[in-house]
């Protein structure tokens, strides 16, 4: 019976290791996948799973450009706002908005 | 409660850049993370045509989009303190820049790697200072985001001596930007009390806050100036 507590609890412990493990990598939010680089997790939502183009966001090089400081590809922040606003996806801006 | 405030006149701004000057110099900024900027643009028809001076700092808003997003990823380095101030721990910062995609203003940056702010001719007297030296908010790390902390370092030495009425008046418990303006076109101050000369002012001049659509309560007010964007 002890032989049985002992494999069953070693069992376990191998089946739960990978979970473990993910939980972990995911707590460490390493900074190459949580990124704005082209292939970084913020981009992949947008272009691959949300499907949009890269014109939906990057329409002009100059966009609300009065009110940022001027670098290159400056997506107007209205843009996000079209989405984020609703309870169902993340939401960044203020409850006025919604 | 008190809830500090910054108001920018429009109209009384020249575009001198004495307040960008100012925070480079107090708080070390790098080429890439400018904690404070100028944007210029000329409004009208021509010949009826003016120039806009929009300086922008960081807005610290009653409802931060960048702490949404930085909490969010997981990071959780951006806080809101108990006088308003949003400030981004360097140690946290994971270096993603969700918080300078988010922000409706444009205002976080991320230091790719620290420069001295004149490239090319060493580092200036302020930048020979030791890290360990420093305010925490002025230790400069590579991939990090930074942005304007209100000069929280100079709000912190007037808790700390009792000062706290001084903040807004006081050299050394002002932020820079608002005591250099030479026409005085920016002002700092606690909203919550009626009496501070911010709250009079932000009331007798019907300032407004920039691109109030995004709902994240802005505490920077402005003055705008006939045809500016609000």
């Amino acid at each position: 019976m002890k032989r049985f507590i002992a494999f069953l609890v070693m069992g376990l412990a191998v089946a739960a290791a990978p979970a473990i493990s993910a939980t972990q990598s995911e707590a460490k939010a390493p900074a190459k996948q949580k990124s704005l680089a082209q292939n970084g997790r913020f981009h992949q939502i947008h272009t691959k799973k949300l499907a949009m183009d890269c014109g939906t966001c990057h329409q002009s090089e100059q966009g609300e450009v009065v009110l940022q400081v001027p670098r290159a590809k400056v997506v107007d922040r209205q843009i996000c706002l079209d989405c984020h606003k609703e309870g169902s996806k993340p939401t960044w801006y203020g409850v006025v908005a919604r | 409660m008190t809830k500090f405030v910054r108001l920018i006149d429009q109209k009384r701004c020249m575009g001198c850049r004495a307040c960008l000057s100012a925070c480079a110099a107090e708080n070390y900024f790098t080429p890439e993370a400018p904690w404070n900027s100028m944007i210029e643009y000329e409004v009208g028809t021509y010949p009826t045509v003016k120039k806009i001076y929009n300086t922008l700092n960081c807005m610290h808003c009653e409802r931060p989009s960048c702490k949404a997003a930085c909490d969010s990823v997981g990071a959780k380095a951006i806080s809101k303190n108990q006088f308003g101030v949003v400030l981004i721990d360097y140690n946290k910062c994971i270096g993603c820049g969700y918080c300078a995609a988010v922000c409706p203003y444009g205002v976080p940056h991320l230091n790719k790697e620290v420069k001295p702010l004149y490239p090319g001719k060493g580092k200036n007297g302020a930048e020979t200072i030791a890290n360990a030296d420093r305010h925490p908010t002025h230790r400069k790390k590579a991939k990090t985001a930074e942005k304007c902390t209100f000069c929280t370092h100079k709000l912190e030495q007037a808790v700390a001596d009792g000062k706290t009425d001084r903040i807004g008046k006081d050299q050394a418990y002002t932020p820079s930007c608002d005591i250099v303006c030479p026409v005085q076109a920016r002002m700092f101050g606690d909203i919550d009390d009626p009496n501070s000369e911010v709250s009079k002012r932000i009331k007798a001049t019907n300032a407004t806050q920039l691109r109030k659509q995004f709902g994240t309560g802005p505490q920077v007010y402005y003055v705008l100036e006939e045809g500016a964007k609000a």
